[in-house]
């Protein structure tokens, strides 16, 4: 709805698309990289453009998931042209992080959890690449076909990226849910 | 137990479950409600795929911190003056604001508000310590005719042409301030414990409740009283300190840019607005659906009111718009739909469990 005002040039409706998600979009954005400021100038620019071109853009149902691709898009820009970046971001930006990489770093954790219990370590020990699949569908209910064209990854490999973070996870709820 | 946790994690996989749980209004809701009522496995399942997911995202919520609303505000302020530049030309300062401004008179033609708060490029108020609690309002008459609109207080102004007004969003602080450019007529809500302060360019009036006209176009800046009395001083004089041109009815005091001086003479002009002003009182709803109430409080305060349309769609209420402020009118309208509001610097918020059907 907002989407449509804003298109045809209303500026309180564009204000209300800018503060209903630039928080969502600052917490996804400091998913991919750890600097605030990046995010905060790529989330600036991304908004300029969609006001400056509003009537070009296409009709989205899901403004959300516009905004959030657009925003990995910029940033994925932003990071390979800063040649300096560390080298997880880089891998993140171009999507090219190895398998076994991936598989490896969850072998290590699920050890370390032995004695980190708490869901919170359990997150934030997953490969980056989980962590946003997870953040996406399960805080910002992204859904899975959508995540796997923002991430440039087929559907099923979405589906495996996220079943192998639950499974990470699952030591966490272990304990928390034994109703059954 | 394995295979009870493979089964949890289908369902996390499942987008139609993800969003019965994150999602209030999702449409797959009746389905897994049943799905659950199935038998007692599917219960426990729904419930502890359900728990596993609400915790994650809670997660998700603890671990990263919201940007603050200072950051959030300024950000906006960024974006404001980026999208008044036609190229991207570098970042320059000063110009933004008039671009700005051709923009919203634009948009505003169409009959549109806005809101906003960008960094603040007008004059500082001199004298004056500036207390802004919510976003800034802007106002800009972009029609052929004049336009009647209300304050959150329940002042009622009416724009000339071209004028533009700008005040903080819910009008809290501890007075209640607008700045005016181009012609309006106020008509003022008495309220001593929140004087109401007009600023233009050169002038500064100050209003204890009353119907004036203010002019503040180019050269001519003035205000002349219909009924009530009115404060004016020059910008940048201490108004604790210094002596007023105080402004009765009939009375016209205006900027004398050749002496720097207020001159306050008799003014035997007509106030064409007042009768503009009636046609405000005539806004009455009787037994009108709560939505078109609240939608024409919204046009008309010029704030965003959230409610759920299919919760309240029963609920019918008779009420006229009068001097009432914004928040004295939506204390009516919940105690009638037995709801309740909140405001915030987002707008306001409805909330309650709507009403029968009669």
């Amino acid at each position: 709805m907002d989407w449509i005002r804003m298109k045809s040039g209303d500026l309180a409706a564009f204000e209300r698309l800018y503060r209903a998600h630039v928080q969502p979009m600052m917490r996804y954005g400091l998913k991919i990289t750890d600097d605030p400021a990046l995010v905060q100038d790529c989330i600036q620019d991304l908004f300029e453009e969609i006001w400056n071109t509003r009537q070009q853009l296409s009709d989205t149902p899901y403004p959300k998931f516009y905004l959030l691709r657009a925003l990995r898009n910029k940033l994925s820009k932003a990071l390979s042209k800063q040649s300096f970046v560390s080298n997880g971001e880089m891998s993140l930006a171009s999507g090219d992080q190895p398998v076994e990489y991936v598989e490896l770093e969850i072998v290590a954790r699920e050890t370390e959890t032995q004695n980190r219990e708490t869901l919170r370590n359990l997150l934030d020990g997953l490969p980056r690449r989980q962590q946003e699949a997870i953040h996406l569908r399960f805080y910002d209910n992204i859904p899975y076909e959508n995540i796997a064209e923002m991430m440039d990854m087929n559907y099923q490999s979405v589906l495996n990226l996220v079943q192998r973070a639950l499974k990470a996870l699952r030591k966490g709820f272990s304990v928390k849910a034994p109703r059954q | 137990m394995h295979l009870h946790n493979d089964k949890i994690e289908a369902l996390l996989l499942d987008n139609r479950f993800v969003d019965w749980v994150l999602n209030p209004e999702s449409r797959y809701a009746s389905y897994w409600e049943a799905w659950a009522a199935e038998s007692e496995t599917n219960a426990t399942l729904a419930g502890n795929a359900r728990t596993m997911l609400q915790e994650i995202a809670m997660e998700e919520e603890y671990a990263g911190a919201d940007m603050p609303e200072e950051s959030v505000n300024a950000l906006f302020g960024r974006i404001r003056e980026g999208i008044g530049r036609p190229e991207k030309t570098g970042r320059m300062k000063p110009l933004r604001w008039v671009a700005a401004a051709a923009a919203i008179a634009l948009l505003l033609a169409a009959g549109g508000w806005l809101l906003f708060r960008g960094e603040d490029t007008s004059q500082p108020l001199a004298g004056i310590t500036k207390e802004q609690v919510s976003p800034e309002v802007v106002r800009f008459n972009g029609n052929s005719g004049s336009q009647a609109l209300f304050l959150p207080d329940g002042s009622r102004v009416i724009l000339a042409k071209g004028a533009r007004v700008s005040y903080s969003l819910l009008m809290d602080g501890s007075k209640r301030e607008v700045k005016l450019s181009g012609e309006a007529f106020f008509d003022v809500v008495p309220n001593p414990q929140q004087p109401f302060y007009i600023y233009t360019d050169k002038m500064v009036v100050k209003v204890l409740g009353t119907s004036f006209r203010v002019t503040a176009s180019g050269k001519e800046e003035s205000v002349a009283v219909s009924t009530g009395k009115v404060s004016v001083y020059l910008k940048g004089q201490d108004l604790e300190q210094s002596a007023a041109s105080i402004v009765l009815p009939r009375q016209l005091c205006r900027y004398e840019e050749r002496l720097d001086e207020l001159v306050t003479e008799s003014y035997a002009g007509a106030f064409t607005q007042e009768t503009e002003l009636e046609k405000l009182k005539a806004l009455t709803f009787e037994e009108a659906p709560v939505a078109e109430v609240l939608l024409a409080l919204e046009k008309h305060y010029a704030i965003p009111i959230k409610f759920n349309a299919t919760t309240f769609e029963n609920c019918y209420i008779t009420l006229t718009l009068g001097n009432e402020s914004l928040e004295e009118m939506l204390k009516v309208i919940t105690r009638t739909i037995d709801a309740s509001y909140t405001m915030s610097t987002y707008g306001i918020l409805i909330e309650g469990n709507g009403c029968r059907e009669q």
